[in-house]
């Protein structure tokens, strides 16, 4: 016996005595409550709808003039299957990877291989979360607000926390170094990538902070391609030069998100 | 599929669903009438007024539209356009930053004294129901309306909040208790 036949023996005032109904209320909590008092609650659910209120119309028309705006790339985009979807983006975020694995630090021997890992697995792992809140299908339960919000100031924050770890190697050359080559490199390895996992993002989702889940996914991974190919490992490089392509970029999508936005009828707005 | 095949109900909503990811257009019209006014409700209950309901049913479907070819045949689909439905009104209300209420001007009208005695009986289990309801957590409540209101089984919730069945029967028990409890405070049960 299943929920839905106890609930139609509790609704219809059937034999809650049997074998077979004893064993299920004793397997289940949910019917074993609702047939308290003789099934009273599950008869009052039964027959008092919430609502009877007038519904507002609903046109259909109105839903096809949205779904217009549906069949242009950015629509087919949209539409593609998660799985496609997931595979664009884990090929979008090994582009840095392959870029900075081709132009390898020349200190790799010496830079210790603990901390090279720990600092790929933060950036890429922080990555790779962006990108699952933001291709989350809305047809799946979402994640607890605060668990978003935690990865979105991890995401944020790790850059400078590992900026500031000691240099590896202090003495050699210079600490500063060139960081405006080494933002504007992590910058371009982080462009494809926003424009890959934003374009696959189906929208819908309004909460503070998620706008900027592609450009943070994008920096993070930019990330990851410049500590395989800078050398320089100076706090003071870090904090100049790599360390802001993960507040900068961020902060220029979501201007250009609400920049964009305004340009949008309304329907369009509302699904972004 | 025929129009009248589809109109007639003889057609499941998993049926229409795959002919309309294999390009039915027909078939998604027919779920829209099957269901815009039944999610519009259970957005209403939220305490969405009437642009705002309008606004998320065609939010919902626009949402079902793009995730269509993640549709496995088969599937439930009524877990899937109440968890969107609902999502999406817990994403409205938490950038309006408001509780779930419903505004004055929605309150159901007063009690009309000529009115026949059973629509009275009904309009006040109706708002009995709905002070009820608003006692339960967010998760115990969702579980009721899904199950309840939507007609969706104990499992397609289970689906939809993406918990375990047993969890979501644990759900189910306590909202049941707590609603007992304060039912049975003003001798309704």
């Amino acid at each position: 016996m299943d929920c839905a036949q106890m609930r139609q023996i509790v609704l219809g005032g059937g034999d809650l005595a049997s074998p077979e109904a004893q064993r299920h209320l004793e397997e289940c909590p949910a019917c074993r409550e609702l047939a308290v008092d003789g099934g009273a609650l599950a008869r009052f659910l039964a027959a008092t709808p919430p609502s009877r209120e007038e519904v507002p119309t609903l046109s259909f028309q109105d839903l096809e003039q949205q779904m217009v705006g549906e069949t242009g790339f950015r629509g087919r985009l949209r539409s593609l299957p998660s799985t496609t979807r997931w595979m664009l983006v884990c090929a979008s975020l090994l582009a840095p990877v392959a870029i900075g694995l081709a132009k390898l630090r020349p200190d790799i021997a010496i830079y210790p291989s603990a901390r090279l890992g720990f600092e790929i697995c933060a950036f890429g792992g922080l990555a790779l979360a962006s990108c699952w809140f933001w291709l989350r299908p809305l047809y799946r339960a979402q994640p607890n607000n605060g668990v978003f919000l935690a990865v979105l100031a991890a995401g944020l924050l790790a850059p400078w926390v590992i900026a500031m770890f000691s240099a590896v190697n202090p003495e050699s050359g210079n600490a500063l170094g060139r960081p405006a080559i080494c933002f504007a490199l992590g910058s371009a390895f982080a462009f494809p990538v926003i424009a890959v996992v934003g374009g696959l993002g189906r929208g819908g989702r309004g909460i503070s902070g998620f706008a900027i889940l592609p450009a943070l996914a994008g920096a993070l991974a930019g990330l990851v391609g410049l500590e395989l190919h800078c050398p320089n490992s100076a706090p003071i490089h870090l904090l100049t030069g790599h360390a802001p392509i993960a507040l900068v970029l961020p902060l220029l999508w979501q201007r250009l998100s609400i920049r964009s936005r305004r340009f949008l009828p309304a329907g369009e707005k509302a699904s972004r | 599929m025929q129009e009248a095949e589809r109109a007639s109900g003889a057609v499941s909503d998993e049926q229409l669903m795959t002919a309309y990811v294999a390009g039915d257009q027909g078939a998604f019209r027919e779920l829209f009438a099957r269901y815009a006014s039944v999610l519009a409700r259970v957005v209403r209950a939220q305490g969405a007024s009437d642009e705002e309901s309008r606004d998320l049913v065609q939010q919902t479907f626009l949402q079902l539209h793009r995730a269509r070819r993640d549709y496995r045949a088969g599937e439930p689909l009524r877990p899937w356009l109440f968890t969107i439905a609902y999502n999406l009104c817990r994403d409205r209300w938490r950038v309006l930053g408001r509780r779930r209420e419903v505004p004055i001007e929605q309150a159901p009208p007063p009690i009309d004294a000529a009115t026949p005695a059973d629509h009275l009986q009904e309009r006040r289990r109706a708002e009995l129901l709905r002070a009820a309801l608003a006692t339960l957590s967010e998760d115990q409540r969702r579980v009721v309306e899904m199950h309840w209101f939507a007609g969706i089984s104990l499992p397609e919730v289970a689906i939809a909040l993406g918990i375990s069945l047993s969890a979501a029967k644990v759900r189910a028990h306590r909202a049941y208790e707590r609603l007992r409890q304060n039912l049975d405070l003003r001798g309704e049960v």
